[in-house]
């Protein structure tokens, strides 16, 4: 009875969607407070709706209940708990269950800390939320109803994608779905202005939060992601320019620009329309990602759904949602009227440049995924694209915004004097550039792109860092006096901050993995040793063992530096007998510079051994700047303050209109 | 029933949460233009707070002070003065509450499965045993039988049917706890004691227990149980009374069907008996087998026509020019009445030997004389024909090499049948010779010596004529 609930309940949130895209309207146009305030309500019953359908399905998963369809093919009794809940979300039906869970709590989480917006504005942005929901709502209960029975339930269940049966992907989706679905909220504030045609700095700060929320968790997603490929797949590799990570990356890159520019329209009153067009560019991504992975159109480890009927589906929800929207940007924008004014050197001048930037380099991925999707469906030609077409246009795009970024907060609103942020820039470049010969000098690196790349992430850290300083005083405050001020500093520009030393810090392990990772691939006995950059690997032992559901050899891999023992590392190689699939588990040792990691691969006949071993310099510094940059904006989160961008000095200058 | 009667519940609450702004009175609502006004209210607050801590100089508050009242009067263009009022109304409560229970249970009704009942792997884990122990998984039948004795712990049937589970995986030790539960259950029943006392003998290592030989004779005297007779001769030779266990068992198979299923058994320890105390074994067990007798220590008798019969075929198979061998598996084949398969052999050898007019000659009087010449499919009475020969003309390599051993083979068999024919044995000599197997050769020219040792003038044609082949190798 509890499954059959939760399928009503489904049904009963799609209902509570239904009044709540409807009456709310109908009241904000008629001035009807009753009406309008039936959003609140109607986000709360969708919520416990949703909520309560997804645990339903859970507890299905838990209790092995294979008279569910879903469950049979996505589970077995032999799962341990962990992998039984996250199964839940490793599937197609699960997964979209999980996404309109997502956007109810976002409805709910409105309906409830959204009590400072005024009730026109949050009845009508808790409208648009529920019209993208009634479409995903019925697009799972008509095509993908994870409810669905089987008649002569099976005895035990199909079992789970070894690949994803472990902790990091288990929570990889809620994380990327927390970001996906969250920027749904800047789609329906945006749409909600477009609607209400009211726009101005107070609008941007209700919306801030919500955009902080997804932003962050889109990060920690991608970030969460990279890492399960990074340890599981086994080679060594981080990011692939795989479709679906792209897809996931595009509503990043341009979310990434619409956090900077809803900072323009919250402190400066400018860039309104703009930062109307990168909410609904955001969620269009979004979507475009969801229909990506979800209609199987691409098929790699993530598109476990290949089915033609969802596909369309998505692709008509897609096409209406984005469709309208942009429409109704265009007839209703130029009734907006932009506010504040900045002259060509100001901080606004800086992020719009910086929102250009992103832009253009989520154009340039999006061109890449699609255009072979395009190529197919026009020729029938199947080619790739791979990464030497993103790492030739993408990177040098995305140096570019870093520089700006470093340069950005050195820029004053409204209007920055020149020669102060020429002169910053000059030191800035100075220290980054013996800083970074100090490093080519004592690490023997000569590789000029990577000293490049190294001086890019070290110019945006230098530059941040001298921002800190000076924010705080330094040189000519005491030291006790500039940490007070230091530590006073507003939450938000401290998420300013660790958002950006996290970049650098994360830039400089890509860079640093790029050019300088050493590895080797052969095949060994035990006892063998093999040299990998400055590192001696040497295959111990292997020994067999048994998990709760799978068969693993176990090797035992002792790293020595100089003849000195740096690490045991436990690459492992596992054998799923339900799925029939094998999955290797690197063994990876985390130094502060970089990472050793073994892989176990296939024994041959002889009694070797196929071994990968890798030194990955850099590796865990991607990890903690992808972790900043998701903290920072949680940092950021917690200043509740409406911002105001005073623009510093007096000095007259020509004003420049908005655009 | 109750399921709809939950959903009606649920339905019935969130339509009224949903409805709730129709059923407050007089709830206000600021319009938007207050609600940024105090927001900028907030904000000055916090401006002065930053000022006091020194966060900001009294310039840049200046700047900011200006700013947000500039935005403040902007807000307040908006201000049309209004709060706005919420409004009960009973109708639109009664509307929202329709709507939504009409899409929430409608919308169920079409796709959902409400008389389904939940289904957790655990709830079914007797129907799960009962599908594995249906496809003969025994673990899960025991398993199952486990369940059902906890819940009927006064169930014969149950009980014995987990005994006999846990018997066929071998687990005699549990087995003996069922079937003890079991005879207790059955009253005695002599079927289930005997199997109980079975169980304490296999779960003791194949000693017979005291116990077990007492409960064996008890069923003795009431029934003449095989098992029970099969054990308590068991316990005697255990008992070193190894003629009496031997005379028992003996009797024992002489009164069971050959095709029982414990003679296997029975037979098998008749034989070791036998040989442990140098019996006949055939005293005790009259029909034992070749193989059987073997085993204890005896010698075996002459061969039946069966086993002569299997051999022959299985020699033919190997050798098939032995024509001796056919002519042999023909006559055994006849005296059994498959005329057929005589006549197939026959055939068989024909055409192995279809150049060697000798052999053809005494297959067709082997024909002639089982009478199997009358067949409409028998072999035919003449030699090679002409058809024979031509045919040989467009032979293979092969084919022709096969031919020459017919010959050979032919050769051969007319010398043994007729050994005085010097011009045979030359030629024999020749042919192997020719053929490259020079020992065949040189044993043919030694046969043919010893035969014609006592007439020289054969002797010097044979060494001039065959030993002058054997000198050149």
């Amino acid at each position: 009875m509890i499954t059959e609930l939760g399928h009503f309940a489904l049904w009963l949130a799609l209902a509570a969607a239904l009044i709540q895209a409807t009456i709310p309207l109908w009241g904000a146009k008629n001035g009807s407070a009753s009406a309008m305030r039936v959003a609140d309500g109607a986000a709360q019953v969708q919520f416990l709706g949703a909520g309560f359908a997804f645990v339903a399905l859970t507890w299905a998963y838990i209790v092995s209940d294979f008279s569910l369809r879903n469950v049979a093919l996505n589970s077995h009794s032999a799962k341990p708990m962990l992998y039984k809940v996250t199964g839940v979300w490793a599937n197609h039906e699960g997964s979209m269950l999980l996404w309109v869970l997502m956007l109810a709590l976002f409805g709910m989480l409105i309906s409830i800390f959204g009590r400072m917006i005024p009730v026109v504005m949050r009845s009508t942005v808790l409208a648009v939320q529920a019209m993208i929901g009634i479409g995903f709502y019925l697009f799972l209960v008509l095509t993908s109803n994870p409810f669905d029975r089987l008649p002569m339930p099976p005895l035990d269940g199909q079992g789970m994608n070894p690949l994803l049966q472990d902790p990091g992907v288990a929570f990889h989706p809620p994380l990327l779905y927390l970001g996906y679905v969250g920027f749904s909220t800047a789609f329906s504030f945006a749409v909600a202005a477009l609607i209400t045609g009211r726009l101005d700095p107070a609008w941007a700060r209700w919306m801030r939060p919500w955009i902080l929320i997804a932003w962050s968790g889109l990060t920690a997603g991608i970030a969460l992601g990279s890492w399960w490929a990074y340890y599981e797949l086994g080679w060594g590799g981080f990011w692939f320019w795989d479709p679906v990570e792209n897809a996931s990356f595009m509503p990043w890159l341009i979310g990434t620009a619409l956090l900077h520019s809803a900072i323009v329209v919250e402190k400066r009153n400018a860039l309104l329309k703009w930062t109307i067009l990168l909410a609904i560019l955001t969620f269009s991504l979004s979507l475009i990602g969801t229909f990506l992975v979800r209609s199987g159109i691409l098929s790699s480890v993530h598109a476990f759904a290949v089915d033609p009927e969802r596909g369309a589906f998505i692709l008509v929800l897609l096409c209406l949602y984005i469709g309208a929207a942009l429409m109704l940007f265009v007839w209703r924008a130029p009734q907006l009227k932009e506010g504040g004014v900045f002259s060509l050197w100001s901080r606004e001048s800086g992020l719009l440049v910086n929102n250009v930037l992103l832009t253009v380099a989520a154009g340039v991925v999006f061109v890449g995924t699609l255009y072979p999707l395009v190529l197919e469906v026009v020729t029938g030609d199947k080619i790739t694209v791979g990464a030497p077409y993103f790492n030739q246009t993408f990177l040098p795009i995305f140096g570019v915004t870093m520089f700006a970024a470093g340069i950005g907060p050195f820029l004053s609103w409204k209007r920055a004097r020149r020669p102060i942020v020429l002169r910053r820039v000059a030191l800035t470049t100075v220290l980054s550039l013996c800083l970074v010969a100090v490093v080519a000098l004592g690490g023997g690196l000569t590789d000029p792109v990577g000293l490049f790349g190294i001086f890019i992430a070290v110019f945006l850290a230098v530059a941040t860092l001298q921002d800190l300083g000076l924010r705080a005083g330094l040189p000519g405050a005491k030291p006790g006096t500039a940490l007070r001020r230091m530590v006073g500093l507003p939450r938000s520009i401290w998420g300013l901050y660790l958002g950006h030393i996290g970049l650098a810090i994360a830039a400089a392990g890509v860079v640093a993995v790029s050019v300088w990772k050493a590895e080797e691939i052969r095949t060994v006995s035990l006892g063998e040793g093999l040299v990998v950059g400055p590192y001696a690997f040497t295959l111990e032992t292997i020994d067999n063992g048994t998990g709760p559901n799978y068969q693993t050899s176990v090797a035992t891999v002792i790293v020595t530096r100089d003849g000195v023992s740096v690490a045991t590392l436990h690459p492992e190689r596992r054998w799923y007998p339900v799925e029939g699939k094998p999955t290797t588990e690197a063994g990876i040792r985390s130094l502060w510079h970089g990472d050793l990691y073994a892989v176990l691969g296939d024994p041959t006949g002889a009694g070797g051994y196929v071994v990968r071993y890798y030194y990955n310099p850099g590796v865990p510094w991607m990890w903690l700047g992808g972790a900043l940059i998701a903290f920072s904006a949680l940092i950021s989160l917690t200043d509740r303050r409406l911002r105001i961008g005073a623009p510093r000095g007096r000095a007259k200058a020509i004003l420049q209109p908005a655009e | 029933m109750l399921f709809w009667i939950i959903a009606a519940v649920i339905t019935l609450v969130a339509g009224l949460w949903l409805a709730r702004p129709y059923l407050l009175r007089g709830s206000v609502e600021m319009n938007d233009s207050e609600s940024a006004i105090s927001v900028y209210r907030d904000q000055m607050d916090e401006i002065e707070r930053d000022l006091a801590s020194g966060l900001i100089s009294t310039p840049e508050r200046d700047e900011a002070i200006r700013e947000i009242e500039r935005r403040t009067l902007q807000a307040a263009r908006h201000l049309d003065g209004g709060f706005v009022m919420s409004q009960r109304s009973l109708p639109l409560v009664f509307a929202v509450v329709a709507v939504s229970g009409a899409v929430a249970l409608g919308g169920y009704w079409l796709t959902g499965t409400p008389q389904a009942s939940d289904q957790p792997l655990g709830a079914r884990k007797a129907e799960v045993l009962e599908r594995r122990a249906a496809s003969g998984d025994l673990n899960s039948r025991i398993a199952l039988m486990i369940e059902r004795t906890k819940d009927n712990p006064e169930s014969f049937d149950d009980w014995w049917t987990l005994a006999v589970s846990y018997a066929s995986i071998g687990n005699h030790t549990s087995a003996v706890e069922a079937y003890a539960k079991a005879a207790e259950l059955g009253g005695d029943r002599p079927d289930v004691m005997s199997a109980y006392a079975e169980a304490m003998v296999l779960a003791n290592g194949n000693k017979v227990p005291g116990a077990a030989r007492l409960i064996f004779e008890q069923v003795l005297n009431r029934t003449p149980d095989v098992r029970a007779r099969y054990y308590i001769a068991l316990a005697k030779a255990q008992a070193q009374e190894f003629e009496a266990a031997l005379s028992d068992w003996s009797v024992l198979a002489q009164e069971s069907s050959p095709s029982a299923p414990w003679m296997p058994l029975l037979r098998r320890d008749i034989v070791n008996m036998a040989r442990f105390l140098e019996v006949d074994v055939t005293e005790y067990l009259p029909n034992a087998t070749a193989e059987e007798i073997t085993k204890s220590g005896g010698t075996p008798p002459p061969q039946t026509d069966e086993t002569r019969i299997v051999e022959l075929r299985a020699s033919l198979a190997e050798e098939p020019h032995d024509y001796q061998g056919s002519i042999e598996l023909a006559e055994l084949l006849t005296g059994k009445g498959e005329n057929e398969a005589a006549v197939a052999v026959l055939q068989q050898a024909r055409k192995n030997y279809s150049v060697a007019p000798f052999v053809l000659g005494k297959l067709d009087e082997a024909a002639r004389n089982l009478g199997l010449d009358m067949m409409a499919s028998s072999p035919g009475v003449a030699g090679p024909t002409a058809e024979d020969i031509a045919a040989a003309a467009d032979m293979s390599e092969e084919d022709q090499g096969e031919m020459i051993d017919g010959m050979v083979a032919g050769l051969v068999a007319k010398l043994e049948d007729n050994p005085n024919n010097p011009d045979g044995w030359i030629m024999l000599v020749r042919s192997y010779a020719v053929m490259g197997r020079p020992d065949k050769a040189r044993e043919a020219f030694t046969q043919a010596t010893e035969h014609f040792s006592e007439q020289d003038a054969i002797l010097a044609r044979l060494k001039a004529e065959a030993g002058m082949m054997l000198e050149s190798e």
